[in-house]
């Protein structure tokens, strides 16, 4: 008897596989498909990289060149959001976009380039133009005097100072 | 009473509270402790070789036990002098292959241990390399050795039926070998490990605390939520971190959402393999709404990714919760249905009524869990026993059945799929407001914490030791199959051998979340290694 029962059942829901991909497949709001960085917003912060877990998106100075490279790699993505979560700017954002099969690999990655600041003192690059003036914001009127210093170049300078301040009485 | 044995016993209580007891137990009176625990009604869950070294303490071996009687997990820790610890197989055997995985990975030497025989490295790995040991990197590859494989022989009379490398319906990796007179299963070997993915050292050494849930996550191509969540509840366990009770009602309902998409998709592979392929369809298609819920609500289809430590990512507003209720009206009728007219044909019964009995007694000597546990009238569910989530506040019921065949186990998940639309509805019914996630935490240094949850296939543990900073110093995950496989050949001696794949399949295994063997020898389960039976063949 159940038989029957399903086949009726089978008659009245008639043929339910998607037409896809002949007809576009419509996903939901908050879907989480390929990431892409908008390269006017990026800062090059590297918080995406730390939070990424697969490493699919990774960070490195090209001291030469003195820029500084944000790489994505969908090839390695999971598609967690981590990034987009923790991106200060808005700039990574997870499209709709799920279809990524592609004949070159070279369509699976992103590559954000961003000019390096040099130190004043020591001449390395150390850090984005675009981030250094993004944290500008909340630095004190004593520590922008140093914002183009490398870390080291500023530790040294400060502990110079503080030997001066201590012969001087006074920090200065 | 647990307190008392462990009291009497010399051991020190290094923890104490609702949820866990850890005590460290000197080695002469491990084996006694482990006895009277079991004896007491505690089951085994696991075990876990940790190498405590840069702690100052050597090797340690942490023994856990699901005390449901007390509402706890019990721990007891043993420090190896010399590497060695006396083993608790010979008083529990569900320790057989715990004690062999930190044999073999952290290089404990277990005492008096009867099977002390390789079980998760493969046969070309070195002697002598530990993966888990902490000067072993998880990108390192050591040099292959040479292995010759014994010879083997035949036994007269005995067929071999090979079904492998990969399952036929459930694409995954494994290798039973059924040993046939006749019709009749005399014999079944289980070889697994071919998919060890290294998880826990790649976890430990370079991801941290907030990147390991997406890791979790991907244990299982279908249960994957529910490790996420054992994993995040390990952690907020050891650091102590209160969950907002809005994140704790939103995991609960994805949680419920993936065990109604893991049972219609059980539903579905057993269909097909009793050869009823129509009701195969339904059950998917019924299940494709399940999936779009998902979607809707978590951005994908399976791997959710919604748990941090502290809370969840996204919350469930009016708009999603009245979509959810809106399918619900619909698939609630047709799953009952469907599911109702599958109960209704009674070749269908026929096919599972009596085949593969799994007894109560050898269950709970294995240590079985989830629904194979349920149908074998062992009545256990992590989230009625060890509340979590938001289990605690809602109604639902266990189902239980005595018979401990294939048709028992269909019919605890047929019960279960109700209860969870059941549960569903009342926690969204329910969904207190306020904060889904609290950042505002501190990651103590070398805290332990325990983290169980009841996946679609039984209850998932995993164990956890903080490091500080956002680094764990040990994960362990233990999937329900590990305790449930061990159960697979007692049910196939002397079916017909029509019957294995649905006897293999129902107990819906996840070979890559478990990865183990299991060698039935005639009459008598031992397990033991391939190689050492191939040995004695
Ligand atoms: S979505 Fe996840 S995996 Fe992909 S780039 Fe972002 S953080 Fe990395
Ligand atoms: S600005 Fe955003 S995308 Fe750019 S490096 Fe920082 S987190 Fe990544």
């Amino acid at each position: 008897m159940g038989r029957f029962k399903l086949i009726a059942k089978a008659i009245s829901i008639g043929r339910v596989t998607e037409k896809y991909p002949f007809v576009p497949l419509e996903v939901p709001e908050g879907f989480r498909g390929k990431p892409v960085i908008d390269p006017e917003k990026c800062i090059g912060c590297t918080s995406c990289s730390n939070a990424c877990p697969p490493q699919a998106l990774q960070v490195y100075d090209d001291l030469e060149r003195g820029v500084r490279v944000v790489h994505l790699f969908i090839g390695r993505c999971i598609f967690c959001a981590r990034c987009q979560d923790v991106c200060p700017t808005g700039a990574i954002k997870l499209t709709k976009e799920f279809e990524l099969a592609t004949l070159s690999e070279e369509d699976l990655h992103q590559f954000v380039e961003l000019q390096m600041v040099r130190c004043e003192e020591c001449g390395r690059p150390f850090d984005t133009f675009r981030h250094l003036l993004y944290s500008a914001k909340e630095l004190q009127p004593w520590e922008r005097e140093m914002m183009f210093l490398c870390p080291e170049c500023r530790a040294k300078r400060i502990s110079e100072r503080l030997i001066f301040a201590k012969g001087g009485g006074g920090y200065v | 009473m647990i307190i008392e044995i462990l009291k009497g016993n010399d051991a020190k209580i290094l923890r104490h509270d609702e949820k866990v007891i850890l005590a460290l137990v000197p080695n002469d009176k491990l084996r006694t402790t482990a006895e009277l625990l079991f004896k007491a009604g505690c089951y085994y869950a696991t075990g876990v070789g940790v190498d405590e070294r840069l702690l100052g303490v050597g090797f340690s071996m942490y023994h856990i036990f699901n005390c449901e009687s007390e509402k706890r997990y019990v721990i007891l820790k043993a420090v190896a002098s010399n590497l060695k610890i006396p083993s608790i197989t010979p008083v529990i055997s569900g320790a057989n292959w715990a004690e062999r995985e930190a044999m073999d990975m952290i290089g404990i030497l277990f005492d008096e241990h009867p099977e002390p025989l390789r079980l998760i490295l493969p046969d070309d790995w070195p002697e002598g390399i530990y993966p888990l040991r902490k000067e072993f990197h998880y990108n390192e590859r050591p040099p292959k050795v040479e292995f010759k494989p014994p010879k083997r022989e035949k036994k007269p009379g005995i067929m071999e039926v090979p079904v492998g490398p990969y399952h036929p319906t459930l694409h995954e990796p494994e290798v039973f070998e059924l040993h046939v007179k006749g019709e009749e299963i005399v014999g079944a070997v289980y070889r697994g490990f071919h998919v060890h993915r290294g998880m826990e050292k790649l976890a430990e050494e370079r991801m941290t605390i907030n990147q390991i849930p997406f890791l979790a996550e991907r244990i299982c191509g279908i249960c994957g939520y529910t490790h996420n969540c054992a994993y995040a509840q390990a952690v907020e366990d050891a650091a102590k971190i209160e969950v907002p009770e809005r994140a704790l009602y939103i995991r609960t309902i994805l949680l419920e959402l993936e065990r109604l998409h893991s049972h219609l998709l059980w539903f579905g592979v057993a269909f097909h393999l009793l050869g009823f392929d129509s009701g195969f369809m339904h059950t998917w298609r019924i299940r494709e709404a399940f999936m779009d819920l998902a979607e809707l609500l978590t951005g994908n289809r399976k791997t959710y990714g919604m748990n941090l430590i502290g809370g969840v990512r996204r919350d469930i507003d009016e708009e999603k919760k009245k979509k959810v209720l809106e399918i619900f009206e619909k698939t609630k009728k047709e799953t009952k249905e469907v599911l109702d007219n599958a109960v209704g044909m009674k070749e269908l019964i026929s096919r599972m009524k009596g085949i593969g009995i799994l007894p109560k007694k050898e269950g709970r000597e294995i240590g079985v869990v989830g629904p194979v546990a349920r149908a074998s009238g062992i009545d256990t569910d992590v989230r009625r026993d060890h509340p979590y989530a938001a289990y605690g506040d809602l109604d639902f019921k266990v189902p239980v059945y005595k018979e401990g065949d294939v048709l028992a186990r269909f019919l605890v998940r047929y019960e279960e799929t109700f209860e969870s639309f059941w549960i569903i509805e009342q926690a969204l019914d329910q969904l207190p407001p306020g904060d889904i996630l609290n950042e505002d935490y501190e990651l103590p240094e070398y805290a332990v914490g325990i983290g169980a949850t009841e996946a679609p296939r039984g209850e998932d543990v995993h164990f956890v030791i903080t490091e500080g900073g956002n680094k764990v110093y040990r994960w362990r995950p233990r999937a329900p199959t590990y305790n449930n496989l061990p159960a697979v050949p007692i049910m196939l001696m002397g079916e017909k051998l029509a019957d294995a794949p649905i006897i293999i399949a129902s107990i819906d295994p996840c070979f890559s979340c478990t990865d183990h063997m299991v060698i039935v020898d005639g009459e008598k389960v031992c397990r033991c290694s391939l190689d050492d039976y191939l040995g004695r063949l």
